[in-house]
Protein backbone atom coordinates (compact mmCIF):
# COMPACT_ATOMS: atom_id res chain seq x y z
CA UNK A 1 0.00 0.00 0.00
CA UNK A 2 1.35 3.43 -0.84
CA UNK A 3 0.17 6.90 0.14
CA UNK A 4 -2.38 6.96 -2.69
CA UNK A 5 -4.20 3.75 -1.88
CA UNK A 6 -6.90 3.33 0.73
CA UNK A 7 -8.35 0.28 2.46
CA UNK A 8 -11.38 -1.17 0.71
CA UNK A 9 -14.67 0.20 2.11
CA UNK A 10 -16.33 -2.33 4.47
CA UNK A 11 -18.57 -4.92 2.84
CA UNK A 12 -22.24 -3.98 2.94
CA UNK A 13 -23.86 -6.86 1.01
CA UNK A 14 -23.79 -10.60 1.78
CA UNK A 15 -20.51 -12.11 0.55
CA UNK A 16 -21.83 -13.82 -2.59
CA UNK A 17 -23.77 -10.77 -3.81
CA UNK A 18 -20.81 -8.54 -3.00
CA UNK A 19 -18.38 -10.71 -4.96
CA UNK A 20 -20.68 -11.12 -7.98
CA UNK A 21 -21.51 -7.41 -8.18
CA UNK A 22 -17.92 -6.35 -7.64
CA UNK A 23 -16.66 -8.66 -10.41
CA UNK A 24 -19.12 -7.07 -12.84
CA UNK A 25 -18.55 -3.52 -11.56
CA UNK A 26 -14.77 -3.78 -11.79
CA UNK A 27 -14.98 -5.35 -15.26
CA UNK A 28 -17.24 -2.52 -16.43
CA UNK A 29 -14.99 0.10 -14.87
CA UNK A 30 -11.71 -1.20 -16.27
CA UNK A 31 -13.28 -1.93 -19.68
CA UNK A 32 -14.63 1.63 -19.77
CA UNK A 33 -11.20 2.95 -18.88
CA UNK A 34 -9.48 0.88 -21.56
CA UNK A 35 -12.00 2.01 -24.19
CA UNK A 36 -11.47 5.62 -23.15
CA UNK A 37 -7.78 5.30 -23.99
CA UNK A 38 -8.81 5.38 -27.68
CA UNK A 39 -10.20 8.88 -27.31
CA UNK A 40 -8.74 10.86 -30.20
CA UNK A 41 -6.84 7.83 -31.51
CA UNK A 42 -9.53 5.71 -33.17
CA UNK A 43 -9.06 5.19 -36.91
CA UNK A 44 -11.79 7.62 -37.91
CA UNK A 45 -13.99 10.24 -36.29
CA UNK A 46 -17.25 8.29 -36.16
CA UNK A 47 -15.48 5.37 -34.53
CA UNK A 48 -13.79 7.71 -32.06
CA UNK A 49 -17.13 9.13 -30.94
CA UNK A 50 -18.66 5.67 -30.69
CA UNK A 51 -15.79 4.26 -28.65
CA UNK A 52 -15.89 7.27 -26.31
CA UNK A 53 -19.62 6.91 -25.90
CA UNK A 54 -19.35 3.20 -25.14
CA UNK A 55 -16.57 3.93 -22.63
CA UNK A 56 -18.86 6.46 -20.95
CA UNK A 57 -21.68 3.90 -20.77
CA UNK A 58 -19.44 1.26 -19.20
CA UNK A 59 -18.16 3.70 -16.58
CA UNK A 60 -21.76 4.70 -15.86
CA UNK A 61 -22.76 1.06 -15.37
CA UNK A 62 -19.79 0.57 -13.05
CA UNK A 63 -20.78 3.62 -11.01
CA UNK A 64 -24.35 2.36 -10.60
CA UNK A 65 -23.04 -1.02 -9.40
CA UNK A 66 -20.54 0.55 -6.98
CA UNK A 67 -23.41 2.50 -5.45
CA UNK A 68 -25.23 -0.77 -4.81
CA UNK A 69 -22.06 -2.36 -3.42
CA UNK A 70 -21.10 0.54 -1.14
CA UNK A 71 -24.25 2.66 -0.72
CA UNK A 72 -22.83 4.51 2.29
CA UNK A 73 -19.55 5.47 0.73
CA UNK A 74 -19.60 9.23 0.31
CA UNK A 75 -16.60 9.27 -1.96
CA UNK A 76 -17.27 6.40 -4.32
CA UNK A 77 -14.88 7.67 -6.97
CA UNK A 78 -11.95 8.00 -4.62
CA UNK A 79 -12.72 4.82 -2.71
CA UNK A 80 -13.00 2.82 -5.91
CA UNK A 81 -9.87 3.97 -7.67
CA UNK A 82 -7.77 4.10 -4.51
CA UNK A 83 -8.25 0.45 -3.63
CA UNK A 84 -5.08 -1.64 -3.58
CA UNK A 85 -4.66 -3.92 -6.59
CA UNK A 86 -5.53 -7.00 -4.51
CA UNK A 87 -8.95 -5.55 -3.63
CA UNK A 88 -10.05 -5.37 -7.26
CA UNK A 89 -12.00 -8.22 -8.87
CA UNK A 90 -11.66 -7.38 -12.55
CA UNK A 91 -10.50 -10.00 -15.06
CA UNK A 92 -7.42 -10.05 -17.27
CA UNK A 93 -9.46 -9.57 -20.46
CA UNK A 94 -10.28 -5.99 -19.46
CA UNK A 95 -7.04 -5.32 -17.60
CA UNK A 96 -4.72 -5.93 -20.52
CA UNK A 97 -3.20 -2.95 -22.26
CA UNK A 98 -4.47 -2.45 -25.82
CA UNK A 99 -1.79 -3.45 -28.29
CA UNK A 100 -3.53 -2.28 -31.43
CA UNK A 101 -6.87 -1.19 -32.76
CA UNK A 102 -7.78 -4.75 -33.73
CA UNK A 103 -6.91 -5.89 -30.21
CA UNK A 104 -9.25 -3.25 -28.79
CA UNK A 105 -11.98 -4.15 -31.26
CA UNK A 106 -11.82 -7.91 -30.65
CA UNK A 107 -11.81 -7.31 -26.91
CA UNK A 108 -14.80 -4.99 -27.26
CA UNK A 109 -16.64 -7.79 -29.10
CA UNK A 110 -15.60 -10.51 -26.63
CA UNK A 111 -16.57 -8.34 -23.69
CA UNK A 112 -19.88 -7.06 -24.96
CA UNK A 113 -21.06 -10.49 -26.10
CA UNK A 114 -20.50 -11.60 -22.49
CA UNK A 115 -22.72 -8.84 -21.18
CA UNK A 116 -25.65 -10.37 -23.04
CA UNK A 117 -25.53 -13.13 -20.40
CA UNK A 118 -24.04 -11.55 -17.33
CA UNK A 119 -26.70 -8.97 -16.47
CA UNK A 120 -29.49 -11.49 -16.75
CA UNK A 121 -27.69 -13.91 -14.45
CA UNK A 122 -26.83 -11.30 -11.87
CA UNK A 123 -30.49 -10.23 -11.72
CA UNK A 124 -31.55 -13.88 -11.38
CA UNK A 125 -29.06 -14.38 -8.54
CA UNK A 126 -29.48 -11.11 -6.61
CA UNK A 127 -32.58 -9.32 -7.92
CA UNK A 128 -34.58 -10.26 -4.83
CA UNK A 129 -31.94 -8.99 -2.43
CA UNK A 130 -31.47 -5.75 -4.41
CA UNK A 131 -34.87 -4.50 -5.64
CA UNK A 132 -33.34 -1.76 -7.78
CA UNK A 133 -31.09 -4.19 -9.66
CA UNK A 134 -33.67 -5.41 -12.24
CA UNK A 135 -34.50 -1.89 -13.46
CA UNK A 136 -30.81 -0.98 -13.58
CA UNK A 137 -30.12 -4.13 -15.58
CA UNK A 138 -32.95 -3.35 -18.01
CA UNK A 139 -31.53 0.10 -18.69
CA UNK A 140 -28.00 -1.25 -19.02
CA UNK A 141 -29.05 -4.05 -21.36
CA UNK A 142 -30.74 -1.56 -23.67
CA UNK A 143 -27.38 0.19 -24.02
CA UNK A 144 -25.38 -3.03 -24.18
CA UNK A 145 -27.38 -4.35 -27.11
CA UNK A 146 -26.11 -1.38 -29.05
CA UNK A 147 -22.50 -1.95 -27.93
CA UNK A 148 -22.67 -5.56 -28.98
CA UNK A 149 -24.17 -4.70 -32.33
CA UNK A 150 -21.46 -2.13 -32.96
CA UNK A 151 -18.65 -4.58 -32.12
CA UNK A 152 -20.14 -7.45 -34.12
CA UNK A 153 -20.97 -5.33 -37.17
CA UNK A 154 -17.45 -3.99 -37.33
CA UNK A 155 -15.70 -7.33 -36.73
CA UNK A 156 -17.82 -9.03 -39.38
CA UNK A 157 -17.13 -6.34 -41.96
CA UNK A 158 -13.39 -6.27 -41.30
CA UNK A 159 -13.20 -10.06 -41.16
CA UNK A 160 -14.65 -10.23 -44.64
CA UNK A 161 -12.88 -7.16 -46.00
CA UNK A 162 -9.48 -8.56 -46.98
CA UNK A 163 -6.85 -10.98 -45.75
CA UNK A 164 -4.80 -8.32 -43.98
CA UNK A 165 -7.77 -7.25 -41.84
CA UNK A 166 -8.79 -10.86 -41.26
CA UNK A 167 -5.27 -11.90 -40.22
CA UNK A 168 -4.97 -9.02 -37.78
CA UNK A 169 -8.32 -9.87 -36.19
CA UNK A 170 -7.38 -13.54 -36.00
CA UNK A 171 -4.11 -12.74 -34.21
CA UNK A 172 -5.94 -10.58 -31.70
CA UNK A 173 -8.61 -13.23 -31.17
CA UNK A 174 -6.04 -15.99 -30.62
CA UNK A 175 -4.22 -13.73 -28.18
CA UNK A 176 -7.33 -12.73 -26.21
CA UNK A 177 -9.44 -15.86 -26.24
CA UNK A 178 -7.87 -17.50 -23.12
CA UNK A 179 -8.56 -14.26 -21.21
CA UNK A 180 -12.14 -14.23 -22.49
CA UNK A 181 -12.71 -17.77 -21.23
CA UNK A 182 -11.35 -16.84 -17.81
CA UNK A 183 -13.75 -13.90 -17.60
CA UNK A 184 -16.58 -16.34 -16.81
CA UNK A 185 -14.68 -17.43 -13.70
CA UNK A 186 -16.12 -16.34 -10.34
CA UNK A 187 -19.16 -14.55 -11.75
CA UNK A 188 -22.88 -14.98 -11.06
CA UNK A 189 -24.05 -18.24 -12.67
CA UNK A 190 -20.59 -18.93 -14.12
CA UNK A 191 -21.32 -22.49 -15.25
CA UNK A 192 -24.61 -21.48 -16.78
CA UNK A 193 -23.28 -18.87 -19.15
CA UNK A 194 -19.84 -20.19 -20.09
CA UNK A 195 -21.17 -22.62 -22.75
CA UNK A 196 -23.66 -20.13 -24.23
CA UNK A 197 -20.89 -17.57 -24.36
CA UNK A 198 -18.53 -19.84 -26.28
CA UNK A 199 -21.36 -20.61 -28.72
CA UNK A 200 -22.14 -16.92 -29.22
CA UNK A 201 -18.49 -16.07 -29.94
CA UNK A 202 -18.32 -19.10 -32.23
CA UNK A 203 -21.25 -17.70 -34.19
CA UNK A 204 -19.47 -14.36 -34.59
CA UNK A 205 -16.35 -16.18 -35.82
CA UNK A 206 -18.40 -17.96 -38.47
CA UNK A 207 -19.84 -14.67 -39.69
CA UNK A 208 -16.44 -12.97 -39.72
CA UNK A 209 -14.46 -15.88 -41.24
CA UNK A 210 -12.40 -16.20 -38.06
CA UNK A 211 -11.34 -19.36 -36.27
CA UNK A 212 -12.06 -19.78 -32.60
CA UNK A 213 -9.00 -21.27 -30.89
CA UNK A 214 -9.76 -24.57 -29.21
CA UNK A 215 -8.71 -25.53 -25.72
CA UNK A 216 -7.49 -23.37 -22.89
CA UNK A 217 -3.73 -23.01 -22.29
CA UNK A 218 -2.56 -24.90 -19.19
CA UNK A 219 -1.50 -21.79 -17.32
CA UNK A 220 -4.91 -20.25 -17.91
CA UNK A 221 -6.66 -23.37 -16.70
CA UNK A 222 -4.50 -23.36 -13.59
CA UNK A 223 -5.74 -19.85 -12.81
CA UNK A 224 -9.39 -20.98 -12.65
CA UNK A 225 -10.96 -20.15 -9.31
CA UNK A 226 -8.40 -17.46 -8.46
CA UNK A 227 -8.41 -15.59 -11.72
CA UNK A 228 -10.12 -12.55 -10.20
CA UNK A 229 -7.94 -12.53 -7.10
CA UNK A 230 -4.83 -11.48 -8.97
CA UNK A 231 -4.17 -8.71 -11.42
CA UNK A 232 -2.66 -8.83 -14.86
CA UNK A 233 0.71 -6.98 -14.93
CA UNK A 234 -0.88 -4.36 -17.24
CA UNK A 235 -3.34 -3.44 -14.49
CA UNK A 236 -0.76 -1.24 -12.81
CA UNK A 237 -1.06 1.14 -15.74
CA UNK A 238 -4.78 1.55 -15.08
CA UNK A 239 -4.44 2.70 -11.48
CA UNK A 240 -1.35 4.73 -12.24
CA UNK A 241 -3.15 6.80 -14.82
CA UNK A 242 -6.28 7.08 -12.67
CA UNK A 243 -4.26 8.23 -9.67
CA UNK A 244 -1.96 10.55 -11.60
CA UNK A 245 -3.81 13.64 -10.38
CA UNK A 246 -3.86 12.45 -6.76
CA UNK A 247 -0.14 11.75 -7.05
CA UNK A 248 0.49 15.22 -8.40
CA UNK A 249 -1.76 17.04 -5.93
CA UNK A 250 -3.42 15.03 -3.15
CA UNK A 251 -5.74 17.95 -2.34
CA UNK A 252 -6.95 18.42 -5.90
CA UNK A 253 -10.69 18.72 -6.40
CA UNK A 254 -12.58 18.83 -9.67
CA UNK B 1 -16.50 4.55 -47.06
CA UNK B 2 -19.62 6.41 -48.15
CA UNK B 3 -20.90 9.76 -47.00
CA UNK B 4 -24.31 10.04 -45.38
CA UNK B 5 -26.43 13.02 -44.34
CA UNK B 6 -28.27 12.91 -41.03
CA UNK B 7 -31.57 14.67 -40.30
CA UNK B 8 -33.13 14.92 -36.86
CA UNK B 9 -36.63 15.73 -35.72
CA UNK B 10 -36.78 17.12 -32.18
CA UNK B 11 -39.70 16.36 -29.88
CA UNK B 12 -42.64 18.73 -30.53
CA UNK B 13 -43.89 20.50 -33.60
CA UNK B 14 -40.59 21.25 -35.33
CA UNK B 15 -39.83 19.22 -38.41
CA UNK B 16 -36.66 17.48 -39.53
CA UNK B 17 -33.55 19.53 -39.95
CA UNK B 18 -30.07 18.73 -41.12
CA UNK B 19 -27.82 17.63 -38.25
CA UNK B 20 -24.64 16.95 -40.22
CA UNK B 21 -22.89 14.28 -42.21
CA UNK B 22 -20.81 11.20 -41.49
CA UNK B 23 -18.74 8.52 -43.21
CA UNK B 24 -19.61 4.84 -42.87
CA UNK B 25 -18.80 1.64 -44.77
CA UNK B 26 -22.47 0.85 -45.46
CA UNK B 27 -26.08 1.64 -44.53
CA UNK B 28 -26.20 -0.48 -41.41
CA UNK B 29 -23.07 1.07 -39.92
CA UNK B 30 -24.28 4.53 -41.00
CA UNK B 31 -27.33 4.07 -38.78
CA UNK B 32 -25.12 3.06 -35.86
CA UNK B 33 -22.76 5.98 -36.31
CA UNK B 34 -25.63 8.45 -36.79
CA UNK B 35 -26.84 7.61 -33.31
CA UNK B 36 -23.40 8.09 -31.77
CA UNK B 37 -22.47 11.14 -33.78
CA UNK B 38 -25.65 13.22 -33.69
CA UNK B 39 -28.21 11.87 -31.20
CA UNK B 40 -26.46 10.60 -28.12
CA UNK B 41 -28.20 12.96 -25.72
CA UNK B 42 -31.81 12.80 -26.81
CA UNK B 43 -31.44 15.51 -29.47
CA UNK B 44 -34.10 13.89 -31.61
CA UNK B 45 -37.12 11.60 -31.46
CA UNK B 46 -36.75 10.62 -35.12
CA UNK B 47 -33.72 10.49 -37.38
CA UNK B 48 -33.25 10.06 -41.09
CA UNK B 49 -29.99 8.89 -42.58
CA UNK B 50 -29.65 9.46 -46.30
CA UNK B 51 -26.83 8.30 -48.50
CA UNK B 52 -25.42 11.35 -50.24
CA UNK B 53 -25.61 9.37 -53.48
CA UNK B 54 -29.40 9.48 -53.19
CA UNK B 55 -29.58 13.24 -52.80
CA UNK B 56 -30.63 15.20 -55.88
CA UNK B 57 -28.79 18.46 -56.14
CA UNK B 58 -29.94 21.55 -58.03
CA UNK B 59 -27.53 23.28 -60.35
CA UNK B 60 -26.08 26.20 -58.32
CA UNK B 61 -26.29 28.35 -61.47
CA UNK B 62 -30.05 27.84 -61.51
CA UNK B 63 -30.16 28.98 -57.89
CA UNK B 64 -27.91 31.99 -58.54
CA UNK B 65 -30.50 33.44 -60.92
CA UNK B 66 -33.04 33.63 -58.12
CA UNK B 67 -30.76 35.58 -55.77
CA UNK B 68 -31.75 38.99 -57.10
CA UNK B 69 -35.28 38.45 -58.36
CA UNK B 70 -37.08 41.57 -57.12
CA UNK B 71 -40.39 40.73 -58.74
CA UNK B 72 -40.52 37.53 -56.68
CA UNK B 73 -40.26 39.35 -53.38
CA UNK B 74 -43.31 40.96 -51.81
CA UNK B 75 -42.55 42.64 -48.51
CA UNK B 76 -46.01 44.27 -48.43
CA UNK B 77 -44.61 47.83 -48.66
CA UNK B 78 -46.76 48.89 -51.61
CA UNK B 79 -49.98 47.58 -50.06
CA UNK B 80 -49.10 49.11 -46.68
CA UNK B 81 -48.55 52.50 -48.31
CA UNK B 82 -51.89 52.29 -50.13
CA UNK B 83 -53.70 51.44 -46.91
CA UNK B 84 -52.05 54.36 -45.08
CA UNK B 85 -53.08 56.72 -47.87
CA UNK B 86 -56.62 55.37 -47.88
CA UNK B 87 -56.90 55.74 -44.09
CA UNK B 88 -55.64 59.30 -44.05
CA UNK B 89 -57.96 60.24 -46.93
CA UNK B 90 -60.90 58.70 -45.10
CA UNK B 91 -60.13 60.62 -41.88
CA UNK B 92 -59.81 63.89 -43.80
CA UNK B 93 -63.22 63.14 -45.32
CA UNK B 94 -64.74 62.64 -41.82
CA UNK B 95 -63.32 65.97 -40.54
CA UNK B 96 -65.00 67.79 -43.37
Amino acid sequence: MNSLTRPCPPRHLPAEAHDDLLALADDEFVMGHRHSEWLGLSPFLEEDLTMASIAQDELGHARALYQLIWPDSTETDARVVRRVAGDWRSCSLVERQSRSWEFALIRHALYDISERFRWELIVAAHGTLLPSLPSLAAQVQAEERFHERHAIDLVVRLGRANTDARDRLQLALTDLWPDALLMTDATAGAQRWAASYVAAVGHLCELASLTLPTGVPKEAEAALGQQRLRRHPDFQGVTESLLAVFAFDPEATW
Amino acid sequence: MHTYEVFLKPDGKDGFSHAGSLDAPDDEMAILYARETYCRRGEGVQAWVVSRQNILELDPMDLAVTANRRQGINDGAVVAQRRRTARSEASIGEQK
